[in-house]
């Protein structure tokens, strides 16, 4: 059984939220490997974060859960993935 | 200055244990996208242990721990260039509970290669594989037939594989005499980037060959306006800003807008990316937009935006062709689990079982059967248990595909063919 990268893009609730902190909860709650940010619109920025799960029942989910419940995260969603 | 070269996303996939890692490693290898310093670094480990041969499989070993030491967004996805294209390949995970995430994801494969050992023939995997692809949408299909090391190069080794993967790929709706099936070994290097002296029976194009011989996808910019909603913002200041990624069409600045099903119109007035106000959206853009005329509790995640005069369609009911991937024991009229369609998230009943399909010939094993289980394909009736927008995967396939997810894990991969529409006016 392999492993799989996979990243996942993170909204926040709103333009205010504070990015810095909002990283930390994320590297808190998940393992995380690398984390970008990708400006959008309107003072709202994504970020997009590169987490490690083993390729196995549950996976994704676990990950998505874990970050949708960081208080200041409006969607978390899985947008790629690949074996590593 | 060199001109960037067309890229194509490529979907590695295939029967555990058949090559695809290997398969894939031997490409970065023969392409140059190892870099020559660390295949230098290797031969001479290889030397000093007093090992005379060079190892390939060393190489890939080390590449794969240097990779899950420390992964980041650039090099999660392998990239190699032909002559013709660079490619970025995705190694798909074996398991079913990333289905959803290909499904609704944000980088659709353009094309795929299908890995099978020659010695195994078809098996449960690539024959799921296979119904994905093209519940994926992915028209253009090259065949490895892996492993011809291990079946002494035998030529009626590899026609029987190709005769058990036509018959497979008819079903689907693939037009074998199309598509290349080469012998190849991902071990020993076959038919990868030129053809090799063992198979002096093989013809056709190598893997780097049929690579080349693909074409460019077209954007889908003449489909119409669709953009399904991720989140909705309310920013001081400006109004209500939802955000999300077009899939078809070209969202324009002053467009007249129509959101499903929350049944609301509203105007373009300016649209942002990477904080730039652009003109317009193209599909792959992830972009905020400013709407006149919608308040920020009128629509929400999994509502989608579409062009005024072509509004999204919500279905009463619709009828889909299904993969059941894995079901616990039976499933039957009545099961409604969710619905995993672009951003909507909808439980929705099966209605009718209407035909189960025979993945051997295509042609209908059963009507009306009473039940399906894990590894049927079939077509059904489905009617959403709250309005919920679909569109017919042959007009616009990027919002006809769906996922089925129940307690949590994975269940069945569709596509809508057709669809009785909700009247909304
Ligand atoms: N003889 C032979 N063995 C091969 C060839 N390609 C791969 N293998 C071997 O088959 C085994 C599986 O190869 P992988 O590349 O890991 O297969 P995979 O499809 O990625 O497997 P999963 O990721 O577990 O599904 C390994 O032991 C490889 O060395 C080939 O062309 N010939
Ligand atoms: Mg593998």
């Amino acid at each position: 059984m392999g492993n799989v990268a996979i990243i996942v893009k993170i909204m926040p609730e709103s333009p205010e939220v504070d990015r810095e902190a909002l990283k930390a909860a994320v590297r808190a709650a998940v393992p995380v490997d690398d984390i970008q940010e990708e400006p959008i619109g309107f003072g709202l920025v994504a970020l997009k974060a590169a987490v490690v799960v083993p390729d196995s029942a549950g996976a994704p989910d676990e990950v998505e859960a874990a970050l949708q419940k960081i208080d200041g995260v409006a969607s978390a969603e899985i947008v790629e993935s690949t074996l590593v | 200055m060199a001109v960037e070269k067309p890229h194509m996303n490529l979907a590695v996939i295939g029967h555990i244990d058949h090559g695809k890692s290997t398969t894939v490693g031997r490409l970065l290898f023969e392409t140059g996208a190892v870099a020559p310093h660390i295949i230098e670094s290797f031969r001479k480990e290889a030397e000093s242990k007093g090992k005379g041969s060079f190892e390939f499989a060393w190489v890939m070993d080390s590449l794969k721990e240097e990779r899950e030491r420390g992964i980041t967004i650039d090099i999660a996805h392998k990239r190699f260039d032909t002559d013709k294209f660079y490619f970025t390949v995705v190694d798909c995970p074996g398991h079913r509970d990333f289905v959803k995430n290909m499904i609704t994801g944000a980088s659709q494969a353009d094309a795929a290669l299908l890995v099978v050992a020659a010695p195994d023939g078809v098996m449960e995997q690539t024959k799921e594989h296979v119904f994905l692809s093209r519940t994926l949408g992915i028209n253009q299909l090259i065949i490895g037939i892996n492993k011809m090391d291990a079946a002494k190069y035998d030529e009626k080794r590899y026609n029987e594989v190709k005769e058990q993967l036509s018959q497979l790929l008819k079903v689907v709706g693939y037009k074998p005499d199309a598509i290349s099936f080469i012998p190849m070994s991902a071990f020993v290097g076959d038919n990868i980037s030129k053809p090799s002296e063992n198979t002096p029976w093989y013809k056709g194009p190598t893997v780097l060959d049929a690579l080349n011989a693909l074409t460019e996808p077209e954007k889908p910019t003449n489909l119409p306006m669709r953009l399904p909603i991720q989140d909705v913002y309310s920013i001081s200041g400006i109004g209500t800003v939802p955000v999300g990624r077009v899939e078809t069409g070209i969202m324009k600045k002053g467009m007249k807008v129509s959101f499903m099903p929350a049944n609301k119109e509203g105007e373009i007035k300016s649209i942002e990316m990477h904080h730039e106000e652009i003109p317009q959206a193209l599909p792959g853009d992830n972009v905020g937009f400013n709407v006149r005329g919608i308040g920020k509790g009128d629509i929400r995640r999994g509502d989608v935006c579409g062009a005024a005069d072509v509004p999204p369609t919500v279905a009463e009911e619709f009828i889909a062709q299904v993969v059941v991937l894995h079901h616990p024991s039976a499933l039957t009229v009545g099961y409604t689990p969710v619905f995993h369609c672009h951003t909507a998230q909808i439980a929705c009943s099966f209605v009718e079982l209407m035909k189960k399909l025979d993945p051997r010939t295509g042609q209908v094993k059963e009507e009306n059967p009473t039940f399906l289980k894990t590894g049927d394909a079939a077509i059904v009736k489905i009617r959403p248990t709250q309005p919920m927008v679909i569109e017919k995967v042959k007009e616009i396939p990027q919002l006809g595909r769906f996922a089925v997810r129940d307690m949590g894990s994975t269940i069945a991969a569709g596509v809508c063919m057709d669809i009785t529409p909700k009247q909304m006016r």
